[in-house]
């Protein structure tokens, strides 16, 4: 295997990033089969989970690689904002909660 | 496929322990087979593939002695796969060597066999770990979706 990723110009230790594939798959296909009866809904939750989760993969995998080469302060700074955007995200979610369950008790 | 039939002859008690112990047994049971084989396939899948990433040596249960093996308590999960550990680990805590069945099979390591392992296999070690951890979580879901159906199911019958 180590020669073929050599053959193919592939960086070392590509291997071991290859055996995130299998994985992601595995957790992503069982997650699915677990949430649904139809394998039509298993497949489609499985490539949405699937490709969700490589996206996400890659992005930390890239920050990675990047702090050393970035000012100190980037990634730091980074997950600041990805912590801030989260509380947004919930902090609208439990507000429009509130709203709707105001609103369907007087409609008024 | 059909959705779990809540008046199968299984007591509850019964099918919690047959889908922990092999993974995809309580669906088959069921007579949800297609599930069944398919968490059987993948969950053994990579529970075995991670035994073999680490050279069958990344299943152990040790409890002090200078190592807390806190990926046992995730791999122990997958069930009867993983049990052979709980008794080497037990008879190894009593310096009673490996159980005669089982052999060295997930016999604790020494500390100068883990270093060399380290040392030779390095993240592969990890990776092995890792899948048998994966494998092991992943069947206390589906041993969930055997005695209850599947998690979203009343979800999609509001829709």
């Amino acid at each position: 295997m180590l020669s073929m990723m050599g053959i193919l110009g592939l960086p070392p230790g590509t291997e071991i990033y290859c055996h995130a594939i299998p994985i992601v798959l595995i957790i992503s296909g069982v997650w699915s089969a677990t949430r649904h009866d139809s394998w039509n809904d298993i497949f489609r939750h499985t490539w949405r989970f699937g490709w969700t989760a490589f996206v996400f993969m890659g992005a930390i995998m890239a920050l990675i690689i990047l702090t050393p080469l970035l000012p100190w302060f980037v990634f730091p700074t980074l997950l600041i904002l990805y912590v801030l955007w989260n509380l947004a995200v919930w902090i609208r979610y439990g507000t429009r909660t509130a709203m709707d369950e105001i609103e369907s008790e007087d409609p008024s | 496929m059909t959705t779990a039939d809540k008046s199968n002859r299984l007591t509850p008690q019964t099918l919690f322990l047959i889908s922990w112990l092999i993974p995809g047994m309580g669906h088959i049971c069921q007579g949800r087979t297609q599930k069944g084989l398919l968490f059987l396939v993948l969950l053994w899948g990579s529970f075995f593939y991670g035994m073999y990433l680490g050279e069958w040596q990344v299943v152990y249960f040790r409890f002090g002695n200078g190592e807390t093996r806190f990926s046992y308590f995730a791999q122990i999960g997958i069930g009867a796969a993983a049990l052979p550990g709980l008794v080497q680990g037990w008879r190894a805590e009593k310096e009673q060597g490996p159980f005669p069945l089982f052999g060295r099979f997930q016999f604790p390591p020494e500390k100068k066999e883990l270093d060399e392992l380290h040392n030779r296999l390095g993240r592969w070690l990890d990776l092995g770990t890792l899948y048998t951890m994966v494998a092991g979580l992943l069947n206390i879901l589906v041993v969930f979706d055997a005695l209850w159906g599947p998690a979203s199911l009343k979800i999609e019958m509001l829709d």
